[in-house]
């Protein structure tokens, strides 16, 4: 049996990804012991997982919690401590961890001499290998098998699913902020959602699937998603809205944080989305997805792994209609 | 069929004189040479021993220096690495890097087993290269290796050269029954003190109504011509390989003593019979049933000749260094096996 320390202190969809280590770590030996350092937004989505026994909270550079958690942790005596968001402050906390082996996957931030005398061995998270593929290389210098599939939901208690009114088969369309110039990365191709572009996005979801569609958003407020909204939606309760102007009807569920999307993609029939969290969730539902993607090899990069996924290009509206219904 | 630039980086063995003149990596050479690919050698090990440098220690960036440039002037479809441990990881990553157009594929010729010798090492030493390379190439069988995937790593057994498995010993006349080489590390060469494995313990326990022609027990490995000089003045040949027995994984030797015309005796967990039948090799349960063995073809020498010789041929076909490279060659570049072998979907 081993304990081991695992820093996750980005993003709920860098942690999902991350179970990758942690399904392998507890079917190697279900006494193998599993605890996170991440942020506390990221904790309210851990704790729902039962295979990870403790949580430390660490949230930019808290120096007073930074301090708090070290003799905390230290008291552990962690057999392996996993450094997989590449953090600076992950790297620069770790230095006063204990624990008999530390490895660190990093990005840009490469810090040799530290690497040599505070950790066992680093990995580089390079695109010339998928995300997959440099997690499983990890996994190996662990001791310990490496899963040929990922599934985020072994031991994860979902949400009650509050959505029982939604149609029985329905297709997700899931519009977050990568759909919208401004609010992603600004060297992106964006796709001009607009009132208009809407409708024909739309309706050649409906063409191709034939089914209802259900629409998410993000959690940021955006001003031309709020006029689609306005255009075209019309609320039926707290947080559904309906539009019938449409051969098939579309809702629009508001106010959902991401154990709700969880739900609502379990149910999907397909699911067309940016490549990100929610296509991944889907992959583990095995759901056929659509995932926009801005290049294709740094998309391979993250989904490389997944069999029931199509890539469509990011651009605009009416080329992504013609993407989807070729495919 | 299509013809590639390739830049095999392996040790060449320059610095040993000629004593490891039929090594593994020569042998692949000469199949990809023989296939009409347009050859490029680094010899790894020997550019690191001959540039020595305190502000390099092991000359490691002088042998990345050195490939670097190899690359930029030859520009090869594929880089094969036979080995080369004298690369760290950030140097791999450099090369993969740099040049993410050119396929890069890897041999591994040392055991891959869990209960054998130096295994956190050479799982580490062939995981280094596994993670950049498109095409991995061991001696083990893959069902075993439950680190590797299936998808990028390949079986192949050691090759056989037809220019340098020249013997025939089951066509003449032999003085001694049995020859057994082992070695404590071939670039090495000489045996370590107070070392003892497990392979002692089986040529301990051999029957003494047979004569034998022993190296790297009791007195040091032969290598170069006398080695085979020695394996020629015998018949039989003891395939004796470290560690516990995984599938399909042998010690190269197999490959000279097959290749030359000894009868070759095997254990069976080793699982040849995939590859050969008891007419081709003789497999072996334990040192009773070895002994046994070794007398009943003594006594038989017709018998003994005509199975060798069935071996040889079988073993010259099946493990050909031309069809071994041309499958790596293939694998490496994404392209289709026509001439499949029982040992090409393993």
């Amino acid at each position: 049996m081993n304990k081991f320390l695992i820093f996750r202190t980005d993003r709920i969809g860098d942690y999902i990804f991350s179970r990758l280590l942690t399904e392998a770590i507890k079917k190697d030996n279900p006494k193998n012991t599993i605890d996170f350092v991440c942020s506390s937004y990221n904790s309210k989505y851990i704790k729902n997982f039962s295979d990870v026994k403790k949580i430390y909270i660490l949230d930019k550079y808290d120096l007073s919690l930074m301090i708090k958690n070290i003799f905390k942790i230290n008291n552990n005596n962690y057999d392996y401590l996993i450094i997989l968001d590449g953090k600076r402050r992950s790297v620069f906390f770790s230095m006063f961890l204990k624990a008999k082996k530390k490895f660190v996957i990093l990005k840009d931030f490469r810090p040799y001499l530290l690497l040599k005398i505070f950790f066992n061995k680093y990995f580089i998270n390079s695109e010339v290998n998928s995300q997959f593929n440099n997690f499983s290389c990890v996994i190996n210098y662990l001791d310990v098998k490496v899963p040929t599939k990922i599934n985020y939901y072994n031991s994860y208690k979902f949400k009650k699913n509050k959505f029982v009114n939604l149609p029985s088969k329905f297709s997700l369309l899931h519009l977050d902020e990568k759909w919208f110039e401004g609010h992603y990365y600004d060297d992106f191709h964006y796709m001009s959602l607009n009132i208009k572009s809407f409708k024909l996005l739309i309706e050649s979801i409906i063409k191709k699937f034939k089914k209802d569609i259900v629409l998410t958003s993000g959690k940021i407020n955006i001003e031309q998603f709020d006029l689609i909204k306005k255009s075209y939606f019309k609320k039926i309760n707290s947080n559904i809205f309906i539009c019938k102007y449409f051969s098939k009807k579309v809702f629009f569920v508001d106010n959902t944080d991401f154990r709700d999307l969880e739900n609502i993609v379990k149910y999907s029939n397909e699911v067309i989305c940016c490549e990100g969290a929610i296509s991944h969730v889907s992959n583990s539902f095995n759901i056929k997805t659509y995932a926009l993607v801005n290049n294709f090899k740094t998309a391979k990069f993250w989904t490389s792994h997944m069999n029931n996924i199509k890539l469509v290009k990011r651009d605009n509206i009416s080329n992504i209609c013609r993407q989807i219904s070729l495919i | 069929m299509k013809k590639f630039k390739i830049l095999h980086i392996t040790d060449l063995h320059l610095r040993h004189n000629g004593r490891l003149f039929y090594s593994t990596g020569k042998k692949i050479n000469n199949g990809l040479i023989l296939n009409g690919h347009n050859v490029l050698n680094i010899s790894d090990r020997d550019i690191t021993s001959q540039k020595k440098n305190i502000f390099d220690l092991g000359s490691k960036k002088f042998l990345l220096d050195q490939i670097l440039k190899n690359i930029d002037n030859f520009k090869p479809d594929l880089i094969l690495f036979g080995h080369v441990d004298r690369l760290d990881y950030e140097s791999f990553l450099h090369i993969k890097e740099k040049y993410s157009s050119i396929k890069m594929a890897q041999w591994f010729l040392d055991p891959l087993n869990y209960h054998g010798p130096d295994f956190q090492k050479n799982k580490n030493r062939f995981f280094l290269k596994y993670q950049f390379c498109e095409a991995n190439f061991v001696t083990t069988s893959v069902d075993v290796l439950d680190f590797a995937n299936k998808d990028k790593t390949y079986f192949i057994p050691n090759p056989i050269d037809p220019s340098i498995d020249i013997y025939r010993n089951f066509k003449n006349t032999t003085s001694i029954d049995v020859f057994i080489a082992i070695s404590h590390g071939q670039h090495r060469g000489i045996l370590k003190r107070d070392y003892v494995d497990d392979r002692v313990k089986l040529i301990n326990k051999l029957t003494n109504k047979i004569s034998t022609n022993i190296f790297g027990y009791k007195s040091n490995p032969v290598w170069g011509q006398n080695f085979f000089n020695e394996l020629s003045k015998c018949s039989m040949a003891i395939n004796l390989s470290r560690g516990l027995p995984i599938k399909y994984y042998s010690s190269d030797r197999i490959a000279s003593l097959m290749g030359n015309g000894l009868l070759t005796f095997i254990n069976e967990k080793y699982e040849y019979n995939d590859f050969f039948n008891k007419n081709e090799i003789i497999f072996y349960k334990n040192i009773n049933d070895l002994n046994k063995k070794i007398l009943y073809f003594k006594n038989k020498p017709k018998l003994l000749k005509k199975i060798a010789s069935n071996g040889c041929k079988k073993a010259h076909k099946i493990f050909n260094n031309k069809l071994i490279s041309d499958f790596i060659v293939k694998k490496s570049m994404d392209l289709k096996i026509h001439n499949n072998l029982s040992w090409m979907d393993e």
